[in-house]
């Protein structure tokens, strides 16, 4: 099942009120956790699945962004929006897990072609990916920190102040990273948007004629 | 659904990013990503509902173990400090007789009472994570002020900062009695993590290889035993928990908990798989077992005085 239909709101919470929440969770009301948990657990995890791809990934950077964040709330201090320190933890988790599990996968390459030379020489071989495979595999390849703010950015819609407070960078820093990361991107797709317009078509008929 | 098509592109064509005016300017730096692109884009990844329930038991879980982690934790580290404060005391009776005597009794109560009165996870650590500690001038009275964490010394909490309480404890000179100098071995060594991280690190492997010869021993076996998936989950809450301990940063523990935790994670997601990815699973994780060579390096990561923390500690 997919939800792709929207991100819910940001930052739920005003100020003040998410200010008593953390006093709540702080004085051990186990209410306050969860209340606090309710209120971010979607962004959180959504954030977390788009840098990850993977729901058991996901699911444990979302459960230890939480586990980070209720040991640490002591040292939150209100100066930005409660929502923007759990994305920075989320954040730097994921990337983390993410670089576990790419070395886990190199490990395990050797054995992956041990596989792959047991595989019959009849084996059906890679269609030519259309627009979508094209444009997923050059996310895919773009550079950790243009990939995030591009995703955060482009795809969850994160202003560049909220990026730049959950990476630790500045805005300009964002919008200069999402400005090469979209030059990146349409450099990768230029040899499509070359056969396509040599083919008199539309890259977005293309992709529904190739993507059916 | 891709009307906009033409408006984006009006000249029938994507930008080449060497589209550059004089001075190398690329002209759309602040290009919004094309409708019809952002549309395929919000694709990449698309997140599934979040399975809010299951996660928040998961958490809940791993605060309620790291609840009883950090307590036991704390009450190490006030025995340690303790015994610490205790030997000096002992050790430099010689030397100042009654008033010394007195001095260093009080010194233990307070490390002790400090100590075990602040069992918060990071500030455990740094009163555990001591540094070799210098002898100063003789001043009995004087080793109880450092305990007192004022000012900016007190922002990261209610206790003493990295060094201070042995520092404090070992204020009196060396003694014949050699007591300090031991009590620094057991306490500094490992690159400066603490005991009580230490000791949790050489239980927890301890464990991690029990889990995994079990699970190399029945390999072979039909059916997975069901009791290793949450035996492995436990274990893996534990890796993550001295992973942002004190015992992570250390290079060589923390190498071998990453080393332990994508594996912990493997057994610990058996139970979702077909029968035929199973045994396919479990071939994978102990042939990835051997060659990491996994079980030698648990093995060979009990410290040798791991008795000695144990008993320093308990």
């Amino acid at each position: 099942m997919d939800c792709t239909g929207g991100a819910p709101p940001l930052t739920p919470l005003l100020p003040r009120s998410h200010l008593s929440l953390v006093a709540r969770v702080l004085s051990g009301d186990p209410a306050a956790e969860r209340e606090l948990y309710d209120a971010h657990v979607d962004r959180v995890f959504r954030l977390a699945y788009r840098i990850t791809g993977d729901d058991e990934l996901a699911r444990d950077v979302t459960q230890e962004t939480f586990i980070r964040a209720f040991r640490q709330l002591d040292s939150f201090r209100g100066e930005a929006a409660l929502s923007t320190w759990l994305h920075s933890i989320t954040v730097s988790v994921a990337l983390n897990g993410v670089r576990r599990a790419r070395r886990v996968a190199l490990r395990e390459t050797s054995l992956d072609e041990l596989s792959a030379a047991d595989l019959p020489a009849t084996a059906p071989r890679r269609t030519e990916p259309d627009l979508r495979t094209r444009l997923h595999e050059a996310i895919a390849a773009l550079p950790p920190g243009y990939r995030t703010v591009f995703l955060m950015h482009d795809v969850e819609g994160y202003t560049h102040q909220e990026i730049g407070a959950a990476l630790g960078v500045e805005a300009g820093t964002s919008k200069a990273q999402l400005s090469r990361a979209r030059a990146k991107l349409r450099e990768a797709l230029r040899p499509f948007r070359d056969r396509v317009a040599d083919a008199g078509m539309s890259p977005a008929l293309a992709t529904n004629q190739r993507g059916s | 659904m891709h009307d906009d098509f033409p408006t984006s592109f009006p000249s029938g064509r994507m930008r080449d990013p060497g589209d550059e005016e004089p001075g190398g300017v690329t002209p759309d730096d602040d290009t919004p990503l094309e409708p019809w692109l952002r549309e395929i884009a919000v694709g990449y990844n698309a997140p599934p509902p979040p399975p809010r329930e299951e996660m928040w038991e998961r958490i809940r879980a791993a605060r309620s173990i790291r609840r009883r982690l950090v307590p036991r934790s704390a009450w190490r580290v006030a025995a340690l400090a303790a015994a610490l404060a205790l030997a000096v005391g002992v050790g430099t009776a010689g030397w100042w007789r009654d008033s010394s005597v007195d001095a260093a009794r009080d010194n233990a109560i307070v490390a002790a009472e400090r100590a075990s009165g602040a069992s918060v996870g990071r500030d455990v650590a740094t009163v555990a994570s001591v540094g070799p500690a210098e002898p100063t001038a003789p001043a009995p009275l004087a080793v109880r002020e450092p305990l007192r964490a004022s000012g900016d010394e007190a922002l990261d909490g209610r206790l003493a900062r990295p060094g201070q309480l042995l520092a404090a404890a070992t204020a009196h000179p060396p003694t014949p009695a050699g007591a300090p100098a031991r009590a620094r071995r057991v306490v500094g060594g490992a690159g400066g993590v603490g005991a009580p991280f230490r000791l949790e690190f050489a239980l927890h492997v301890g464990q991690a290889e029990t889990l995994l010869t079990a699970f190399q021993a029945d390999v072979s076996q039909p059916a997975v035993d069901p009791s290793y998936q949450p035996w492995a989950r436990e274990l893996l809450t534990t890796t993550r928990l001295l992973q942002d301990s004190p015992a992570g940063r250390d290079p060589a523990m923390g190498t071998l908990l990453d080393e332990l935790e994508p594996v912990l994670v493997q057994i610990a997601q058996l139970g979702g798989l077909p029968p035929d990815r199973m045994a396919e699973e479990r071939q994978l994780i102990s042939r990835s077992l051997e060659r990491a060579d996994l079980m030698t390096q648990l093995r060979a990561a009990l410290p040798p005085d791991v008795a000695e923390i144990a008993s320093a500690g308990e």
